[in-house]
C-alpha cells in the first residue's frame, strides 16, 4: 500500500500556459482519492505524470516513498486505465488479461491461472473466449480493470473509467471499482468530473480548477465546508449569501440569525447554504417567510423552488409522500448541515492526511452538530 | 342624462368650417391676385393709350376716339371702356387742347419719367383719378415741340371692376365648396353607416337579450364588438351565476322550513317527543338564521364594494378582535389558538375586512379537532403582505380545492352553509386581493388547511 504525493508539480507548455502549477497532494496508501474538476482542469495530466505518461517540468512525484519523476512507466508499478478501455481487438477476453503479465516475462501457467483469478475477481469467468468486440461496455470496462489489476499494481489510476457508461451502469461499476479497491487494498487515484461519482467512492477528493488544488479532504468536508464558492458550487447546488453582522455581532441572513462567527481579519463573510439544508416548516413556525414557486417530484424525495425576500431558493426534502401546492405559503429554516461560511482564509489545499481529517479552520466555521434549527 | 354629441354632426362640422376657412383664404389670395393684375392690366392699357394719342398727334390724325375702345378691348378682352379724361399740354404744362381739370403733373419724379410714359395718381380724395403721362416731340410749323399726354381714368371706376371681380370670384368658391361639402356629407354617411347599423341593430334588443353581436364589422368596429361581445358572455355568465345562486339559495332556505315544518306537524300530532324534537327545531332554526345571516352579509359586501368609501383600517387589530370574538368557540373546543401579526394597514372597510377573518378563523375552528392548534399569520414578504389563518383540521382533498369557493359548495360535502369562502374572495378581490385555500403539509404529511389572503406590495404601517 504505497502512498502517491505529489510535490510541487508544475506541467507548463510551450507557450508558457500551465496544465498543472504548483500541485501538492498525497493520495494515501489502500485509499481511492478522486481529482475532481472541470474538463481542462488538468486533472488528467496528473494522473499521466503519475503514470509516466508524461513528465513534470516542475516539481517530483513520490510513490510508496521513492522519488520516481525519473523513472519510466513500467518501472514504477503502476496501472493505468483508461476511458476508452484501449482493449486489443485480436485478443479474447483472457488473452487481453494475461497480456500485461506475459510481456513482462511470465511464465504461460502463471499468466494462465493469474488470468483466470483475475476473471473470477471482476464476474466474467464464462467469457474467457469471448472476442472483446462481443462484449457489452460495462463487461469491457471489467476486463479492461482485470488487466490493469493482473500485473498486481502498487497503484492504480483511473482516468474517468466510467464516463462511457449508461447511469444505470456507472453506479453498479463504480460499487464495485470501490468493493475491489477495499478487498485488494489498492491504492487508486480516480479522475472524474462527476462530483457524485467522487464522493460516492471516495476515501479523499481532491478538487482542482484551472491547474490548481482548490481544495482536498474527506468528500464530507469538501462537501460540507467548502473553502470557496467554487468548489461550493462544483460540489453541488449552492445558494451563497453576504451575511450582516447585527447588534450582537451575530451573523443574520434575512428573518434568520446564524450562530456562526466569521474568523477575525475575515473581510466580509459569505455563507453556503445546501438545498437539503433547508428545512420547509409550515407558516407559524420561526423561519424565512415564502412561497412555493416550482415543485418537482423526484421519487426518493421532493425538490422545490422557494420565494423568498432572498429571492428564489432551492430547496430539497426526503418527504415526498404529499407535495406541497405551488402558491402555497411556507417558512424555512436551517438544518445542521450544509451551512458553512466561505472566505475563511483556510488554505486552498490544506496539507493531506491519511485519512482525510478536517481542519481545524473549518470545524470554527462549521454549524454546532447539536443545534437542530436556527431560531 | 346629457344629449351626448353627434359624431356625424361633428365630423361634418369641423371638415365644414375647415374648408370654408381654407376656401376664403383661398377665394381672398384669388381676389388679391386678380385685383393687383387688373391693376396693372388697366394702367398698361393708359400708357398705351397716351402713347396711342401722341402718335395719332404726330401723324397729325384727328380721330382719335376709336383709341381706347380697341386698347381695352385688346388689354382686357372688355367691351366696356370706362370714361375717360384726356389733357395735351406744351412742356411747360401749357394746355394745348384736352381737359383743363386735368392737372399737368408738378412732381419732379413724374416729370422725370415722361419720356418713357409714367404712372402716377392725382386728384382729391374722394375724387381720385389714375394718370398716364407721356412726353415726346412732333413737328409743327416746321419744327419740334415737346408735348406731355396725358390720360386719366377715376378710381371710382376701378374699383368698380374690382367688385365686379371680386363677385365673380367669391361665386366660383362658394359654388366649389358647395360641391366639397355635399361630397363630404355624402362620404361621412356612407362611411359612419356601418356604426349605424349597429346601433340599430343594438336598439332593436330588449334588456335581456344577450346573444353575442354578429362579429363580421369594419376593423375600426371589430375591437368594440369584440369588447361588448366578451361584456355580454361576461353578463350572461354573471347571470347563470346569479340563477343558479338563487336557486341554491332558494332551495337552501326552503329545506330548513320544511324540516321545521315536519318536525312541528310531528310535535302536533303528537308523533314525536317535545323534549327530543325542540333542540332539533333550535338547530334549524339556527342553520337558516346564519343562512339569511350570510346572504345578508354577501348583499352588505356588494353595497359596500359600490360605495368604495374605504379608511385605513389595522388589520392586525381586526385580526385581534376577531380573536377576541371567537374566544369562548376556541375555548369551548380547547383549541391551542396562536396569533403572530406585526402592524398592518389597509385601504379597506374595517367590517368587510372583519367579515373576511371571521369567516376564515369560523372555517378554522369549525374543521378543528378538539384539543388542536390553530392560528392567525399576518407576514410581510418582499413583494406582498399574507395572512394565513390554519387550522390541523385534517385538511382537504386537493380534487375540491378548486370549488371550494363557488357558492353553496361546501354544504354539499360538509356540515357549512357554503356561502362563507365566496364571500372571502368577494372582499378579497375588492381589496384587489386574493384568497386561496392550501393543505397544510408537516414532514410530509397533510395536517390542515392555511388559508391565505394575499395584498400585493403592502409595508408595514
Amino acid at each position: 500500500m504505497h502512498d502517491v504525493e505529489f510535490r510541487a508539480v508544475s506541467r507548463r507548455f510551450d507557450d508558457g500556459s500551465h496544465a498543472v502549477q504548483g500541485v501538492s497532494f498525497t493520495a494515501p496508501g489502500g485509499k481511492l482519492t478522486s481529482l475532481l474538476g472541470p474538463s481542462g482542469c488538468g486533472k488528467s495530466t496528473l494522473l499521466r505524470i503519475a503514470a509516466g505518461l508524461e513528465a513534470p517540468t516542475e516539481g517530483s512525484v513520490w510513490i510508496g516513498g521513492v522519488d520516481v519523476t525519473g523513472l519510466p512507466p513500467e518501472a514504477r508499478g503502476v496501472s493505468l486505465l483508461f476511458q476508452h478501455y484501449a482493449l486489443f481487438p485480436h485478443l479474447d477476453v483472457l488473452g487481453n488479461i494475461g497480456f500485461g503479465l506475459r510481456t513482462s516475462g511470465a511464465a504461460r501457467a502463471e499468466v494462465q491461472a493469474r488470468a483466470q483469478a483475475m476473471l473470477e475477481l471482476v464476474g466474467l469467468q464464462r467469457l474467457e473466449r469471448r472476442a472483446v468486440s462481443e462484449l457489452s461496455g460495462g463487461q469491457q470496462q471489467r476486463v479492461a480493470l482485470a488487466r490493469a489489476l493482473a500485473v498486481e499494481p502498487s497503484v492504480v489510476l483511473l482516468d474517468e473509467p466510467l464516463s462511457n457508461l449508461d447511469d444505470r451502469l456507472r453506479r453498479s461499476m463504480r460499487e464495485e471499482i470501490r468493493a475491489l479497491q477495499q478487498r485488494l487494498g489498492l491504492t487508486v487515484a480516480y479522475v472524474t468530473h462527476d462530483e457524485t461519482e467522487a464522493m460516492a467512492v471516495s476515501d479523499q477528493v481532491v478538487v482542482m480548477n484551472e491547474g490548481r488544488v482548490q481544495q482536498a479532504g474527506s468528500p464530507h468536508e469538501v462537501y460540507d465546508h467548502p473553502c470557496s464558492e467554487f468548489v461550493a458550487r462544483f460540489m453541488g447546488d449552492a445558494a451563497i449569501f453576504e451575511l450582516v453582522p447585527d447588534a450582537q455581532g451575530s451573523l443574520v441572513l434575512g428573518t434568520l440569525r446564524l450562530p456562526l462567527t466569521a474568523p477575525p481579519g475575515t473581510a466580509g463573510a459569505r455563507v453556503m447554504v445546501r438545498p437539503e439544508a433547508w428545512r420547509l416548516l409550515p407558516v407559524g413556525a420561526e423561519g424565512l417567510p415564502g412561497r412555493v414557486l416550482r415543485r418537482a417530484y423526484l421519487g426518493h424525495g421532493a425538490e422545490y423552488m422557494i420565494d423568498t425576500d432572498l429571492g428564489e431558493l432551492l430547496v430539497t426534502t426526503r418527504h415526498a409522500e404529499v407535495l406541497h401546492q405551488p402558491g402555497a405559503p411556507v417558512s424555512l429554516a436551517l438544518g445542521p448541515q450544509g451551512v458553512s461560511l466561505l472566505d475563511t482564509g483556510r488554505p486552498p489545499a490544506p496539507p493531506a492526511t491519511a485519512h482525510g481529517a478536517r481542519p481545524e479552520a473549518s470545524r470554527a466555521a462549521s454549524v454546532p452538530s447539536n443545534q437542530e434549527t436556527f431560531p | 342624462m346629457t344629449a351626448m354629441p353627434s359624431m356625424r354632426r361633428f365630423i361634418v362640422m369641423w371638415i365644414a368650417v375647415i374648408l370654408s376657412v381654407l376656401t376664403l383664404v383661398d377665394g381672398l389670395l384669388a381676389y388679391g391676385a386678380a385685383e393687383k393684375g387688373l391693376a396693372e392690366t388697366r394702367d398698361r392699357a393708359l400708357a398705351r393709350i397716351a402713347a396711342g394719342y401722341l402718335r395719332a398727334l404726330r401723324a397729325q390724325d384727328a380721330d382719335t376716339s376709336k383709341i381706347p375702345a380697341s386698347v381695352f378691348r385688346e388689354e382686357t378682352g372688355d367691351d366696356d371702356t370706362p370714361e375717360l379724361r384726356f389733357r395735351v399740354s406744351d412742356s411747360r404744362g401749357l394746355l394745348l387742347g384736352g381737359d383743363p381739370q386735368l392737372r399737368f403733373p408738378a412732381d419732379k419724379a413724374v416729370k422725370d419719367k415722361l419720356v418713357q410714359a409714367a404712372l402716377y395718381d392725382d386728384g382729391e380724395p374722394g375724387d381720385r383719378w389714375r394718370v398716364a403721362a407721356v412726353k415726346d416731340f412732333i413737328l409743327t410749323r416746321a419744327q419740334a415741340e415737346p408735348v406731355v399726354v396725358q390720360v386719366a381714368e377715376s378710381h371710382a371706376a376701378r374699383t368698380a371692376s374690382a367688385h365686379l371681380l371680386g363677385m365673380a370670384i367669391a361665386g366660383k368658391q362658394l359654388l366649389r365648396l358647395g360641391l366639397a361639402l355635399s361630397l363630404v356629407y355624402a362620404v361621412v354617411m356612407l362611411g359612419l353607416r356601418p356604426l349605424e347599423r349597429l346601433r340599430a341593430e343594438l336598439a332593436r334588443r330588449n334588456a335581456h337579450d344577450l346573444t353575442l353581436v354578429a362579429d363580421q364589422r369594419p376593423q375600426e368596429l371589430a375591437p368594440l364588438v369584440a369588447s361588448l361581445n366578451a361584456l355580454l358572455l361576461a353578463q350572461q355568465s354573471a347571470v347563470d351565476e346569479q340563477r343558479k345562486f338563487l336557486a341554491d339559495a332558494s332551495h337552501q332556505l326552503r329545506t330548513p322550513i320544511a324540516v321545521l315544518r315536519t318536525q312541528v306537524q310531528g310535535l302536533l300530532l303528537g308523533q314525536t317527543d317535545t323534549a327530543d324534537t325542540l333542540p332539533k327545531m333550535l338547530r334549524t332554526i339556527d342553520r337558516a338564521t346564519a343562512l339569511t345571516n350570510q346572504l345578508l352579509a354577501m348583499a352588505k359586501v356588494e353595497q359596500l364594494v359600490r360605495r368604495a368609501d374605504w379608511a385605513e383600517v389595522q388589520l392586525d387589530q381586526v385580526a385581534r378582535d376577531v380573536a377576541l370574538e371567537f374566544a369562548p368557540l376556541i375555548a369551548r373546543k380547547r383549541l391551542d389558538f396562536s396569533l403572530q401579526a406585526g402592524p398592518m394597514s389597509l385601504r379597506t372597510d374595517a367590517w368587510m375586512l372583519g367579515e373576511l377573518v371571521k369567516n376564515l378563523l369560523s372555517n378554522a375552528i369549525h374543521h378543528s379537532k378538539k384539543g388542536g392548534a390553530l392560528g392567525i399569520v399576518v407576514r410581510q414578504l418582499k413583494h406582498e403582505t399574507e395572512m394565513i389563518v390554519w387550522d390541523h383540521g385534517g385538511g382537504v382533498d386537493e380534487s375540491v380545492l378548486g370549488r371550494l369557493f363557488e357558492p353553496f359548495n361546501a354544504s354539499k360535502s360538509g356540515t357549512g352553509i357554503g356561502l362563507g369562502l365566496s364571500i372571502c374572495r368577494q372582499i378579497a378581490e375588492s381589496m384587489n386581493a386574493s384568497v386561496d385555500i392550501f393543505n397544510r403539509i408537516e414532514a410530509g404529511e397533510v395536517v390542515g388547511v392555511d388559508a391565505v389572503v394575499r395584498w400585493p406590495g403592502l409595508r408595514d404601517a
